[in-house]
This record gives C-alpha cells, sequence and structure tokens, in this order.
C-alpha cells in the first residue's frame, strides 16, 4: 500500500510537472499545430489534453524500468549500491514510509480526480438514458439512417460513445435544400467515423490534470480540429467545399435567438465558424506524416533518458520521504 | 402549461403507452391495454400502473368520465423531444464538455449577423466564380 501511494505521488508530481511545461509552451505548440491539417491537429490536441494523465504514467513506467530489467537480468540490479535512500523498485519496494506530511494531500489529489471520474460517469449514464429516450420516441429515416426530431429548433448532432447515432430535426430538412441536407448528414458521419464523442470525452476527463485557462484552450482548439477534419472528409473538391461553408452560413443565420437552450446547441453546431469557414475557402492542408527519423531519435532519446530519470526522481523522492 | 419539468427519461413501456396517446389522444386503461398491452403481454395492472406512473410524473392529464378516468398526453411528441434535448444541453454545458461552451461564446461575440451576411455574399461569389469556369468553352 506504502509502495502504491508513493507511485501515485510520483505520478501526480510528473503530472503536474507537465502541466506545467504545456501552459508554458502552450503558445508555441498550439502554432506549430496550426500548420498540420484538422484530422492530424486534432490527433495531437488530443494526446497534449491527455499528455499529464498519461505522460504522467509513461514516465513512472520509465521510472520502474531499471528495476524490471533489473529482475530480468539480475546483473543489473543496482538496489543494493544505494540502500541508503528511496528506491523506485518494483522487487525490492520502495523501503520508505510515506510521511503523514504528504499523506493527506496525496489522498486528497486522489479523493479529487475519483471524485471528477465518478462525477463524470454518472453525467455519462444520464445521457445514455436521455439519448435512449431520444431515440425510442424518434422515427428514423431509412434513407440516410438518420433519426428524425420532431422539434421546432434546428438540430444536427451525433449522440452516443460507441453506439452512435445521427439525430437530425424536421425543421432542419424542411430549411435546408436536399444538397446542403446531404452535407449535414455526411458531416455528421464523418463524427461517426472519427469517433469524435468518444474523443471529446476522453479529452474532456484527461485534460483535468491541466490548468483551467490551458484546458479550456485545448478543448476549444480540440473542437475546432474535429469540425474542421470532418468538413474535409465532407467536402473535397472547391464546389463542394464552397456549398459546406454556404451551409453552414445558412445554418448559423438560422439560429437568431441564441439563449434557448436548442439555440445555444445549434450554435455549438456552428461554432468556430469563421476559421472554418476560411478553411473552406482555402484548399485542404496535405498531411504531413511523422518521419522514421523522428520516431527513431524519440526512441533513442527515452533510452538515454531512462538511468537519469530514474535517479533523479529517486533523489528528490528521497528528499521529500527524509 | 402547469408543468414545471417532467421526467425526460422514459422506459420502454413507458415510451410505447406515451406513442399510443401521440398517435391516437385521449384513451382510458382499457383502451391503452387493448392495444398497447395485449400484443406485449402485458397485464392490465401493468398498463394501469405505467398510466397512472406517466400521471404523476406530469406527461399525461385526466379527466373523470363515470366511473373510469380518460387520458390525454399533457406534451407532444415535439415538446417531450425538446425538453429531452434541454435536458442532454443542460448535461453538456453543466462540465461535460466546455468545448461546446466555448464554441458558443466565440459564435455570439465574434459572428453577428452582418459579418456572417457578408461571409455569405463572399462564398456566394466564389461558386458563381467557379460556375463560370465550368460555363466558359
Amino acid at each position: 500500500m506504502n509502495d502504491l501511494l508513493i507511485l501515485a505521488m510520483v505520478w501526480l508530481g510528473f503530472a503536474v510537472l507537465i502541466a506545467l511545461t504545456t501552459r508554458a509552451l502552450l503558445a508555441r505548440l498550439l502554432t506549430r499545430l496550426d500548420r498540420l491539417s484538422p484530422a492530424r491537429r486534432s490527433q495531437w490536441l488530443w494526446m497534449i489534453c491527455g499528455a499529464p494523465a498519461w505522460g504522467g504514467l509513461a514516465l513512472c513506467a520509465l521510472c520502474l524500468t531499471p528495476s524490471v530489467l533489473g529482475f530480468i537480468w539480475p546483473g543489473l540490479d543496482h538496489c543494493a549500491d544505494h540502500a541508503h535512500h528511496a528506491h523506485l523498485c518494483l522487487v525490492h519496494g520502495t523501503a520508505a514510509p510515506l510521511k503523514s506530511v504528504w499523506l493527506a494531500p496525496l489522498l486528497l489529489a486522489l479523493a479529487v480526480v475519483g471524485w471528477r471520474l465518478a462525477g463524470s460517469t454518472r453525467q455519462l449514464l444520464r445521457a445514455r438514458a436521455l439519448l435512449a429516450a431520444l431515440e425510442r420516441t424518434a422515427r428514423r429515416d431509412a434513407q440516410s439512417g438518420a433519426y428524425l426530431l420532431d422539434v421546432e429548433d434546428t438540430w444536427a448532432f451525433v449522440g452516443g460513445l460507441l453506439r452512435q447515432r445521427v439525430f437530425v430535426s424536421n425543421s432542419l430538412r424542411q430549411q435546408l435544400s436536399p444538397d446542403q441536407m446531404a452535407l449535414v448528414l455526411a458531416h455528421e458521419r464523418a463524427h461517426v467515423s472519427r469517433r469524435d464523442n468518444l474523443r471529446r470525452l476522453t479529452a474532456s476527463l484527461l485534460s483535468s490534470f491541466h490548468l483551467p485557462s490551458t484546458r479550456l484552450l485545448l478543448l476549444d482548439r480540440l473542437e475546432l480540429a474535429c469540425e474542421q477534419a470532418c468538413d474535409d472528409l465532407t467536402a473535397r473538391s472547391e464546389r463542394e467545399r464552397l456549398q459546406l461553408a454556404q451551409t453552414l452560413l445558412r445554418l448559423s443565420l438560422l439560429v437568431e435567438d441564441r439563449s434557448s437552450p436548442a439555440a445555444y446547441a445549434a450554435s455549438a453546431a456552428v461554432g468556430h465558424l469563421e476559421p472554418r469557414v476560411q478553411a473552406l475557402l482555402s484548399p485542404p492542408t496535405r498531411p504531413r506524416d511523422a518521419s522514421a527519423w523522428s520516431v527513431a531519435i524519440t526512441c533513442v532519446l527515452i533510452a538515454l533518458l531512462t538511468e537519469p530519470l530514474h535517479h533523479a526522481t529517486e533523489t528528490l523522492l528521497n528528499l521529500l520521504l527524509d | 402549461m402547469h408543468l414545471i419539468s417532467p421526467p425526460a427519461i422514459l422506459g420502454e413501456l413507458e415510451t410505447a403507452v406515451m406513442e399510443r396517446f401521440w398517435a391516437s389522444g385521449e384513451a382510458s386503461v382499457k383502451d391503452v391495454n387493448r392495444e398497447v398491452g395485449e400484443s406485449r403481454g402485458v397485464t392490465l395492472n401493468t398498463i394501469q400502473s405505467t398510466v397512472k406512473r406517466l400521471y404523476e410524473k406530469g406527461l399525461l392529464k385526466r379527466r373523470k368520465v363515470s366511473h373510469a378516468y380518460l387520458y390525454r398526453p399533457r406534451l407532444t411528441r415535439a415538446q417531450f423531444q425538446a425538453h429531452v434535448l434541454s435536458e442532454v444541453v443542460e448535461l453538456i454545458s453543466d462540465g461535460a464538455s466546455d468545448g461546446v461552451l466555448s464554441a458558443f461564446v466565440e459564435v455570439t461575440e465574434s459572428a453577428g449577423p452582418e459579418r456572417l451576411r457578408r461571409l455569405e455574399a463572399l462564398v456566394a461569389q466564389r461558386l458563381e466564380g467557379l460556375d463560370g469556369e465550368q460555363g466558359e468553352p
């Protein structure tokens, strides 16, 4: 138990470090990401959203690597060389009790993480039940497979995480031309194929470790990247891109009263309107793949960093626990 | 409508009963049982308690005709769906997705109707240009 708590402390420590580094580099990061295609940008933004959480775990795992190597090849075991301070070792344990002064904030931090996860699970279950209620009362359009809602407001959205469904209001169908409606449906289906709901939910949960202002900015950029990626999938030719831009503008003009809940969501659907329209007026960005060199350099860096990171963390841990 | 906040989540049988009311209007419990219960192998008692529950939830209203109650929907299907959607939006704006909130702020703050119309004109002009290019020999 003591070892697990110490590992949790190391994980949270790394998470905070990554969150602060992200905050410091955010402006530069976002400028560089803007050069990528929306699809690639959304992948990077999702990873940055979760970087403190999964990066913290990855660094923890990296710190434990020497002990795993020592377990496989006993000749590499070096715990006996520095028995005088705390270890990060899966075989011999940490050999240092966690001080009560660290216990309270650590348990509090873990409780906050647990509480947020429980809250999100509750919200998720409620959203699932609401969507099921909506699906049961909606009519299914045999041609498009979309669920048609009788509501007066203009709606087009994807509901669900694993079993995703497209919902469209009849009033929207009446106000758009068949071509424009086909573009809206294709855009929503692009969200389905990209699993954007899952992407957004996990990003929202994992980004909890970031500073609030960083988190909001990252989620906002992720939202824009997802929308633009779907725009790119929906409209490939210049004509289709212009038609989609026209449809987006038409949709946003339909939402005149932005104070009602329905208008709130509809405006979200056409959110980031200007950057999306501007992007549609230009040719799509060509994706740049990561070169084999950059992957190889990253692997070498990780291998080189393992030992120093392991010892630096142990030293810091020793200072905290001593 | 004196209804404050009806529940947005309905079970399968509750939805089937509401569908019956939305499709055919006022009915007694016996009518509902004949049209919904019998085909599903559900007893009259179950239908009776389902209808009563929907009434207590505020989704049905009733009037007494001799010894029996006649029920009819308090909300149309569209109103019910709008209510469910508003709950979904409330859930989203409660922190499940802050990205949605930011999108809303951006649209209202930066893209006024005039700006939208200017953009629309620009897109229309580009489309016309494209049509012209294709029309040329």
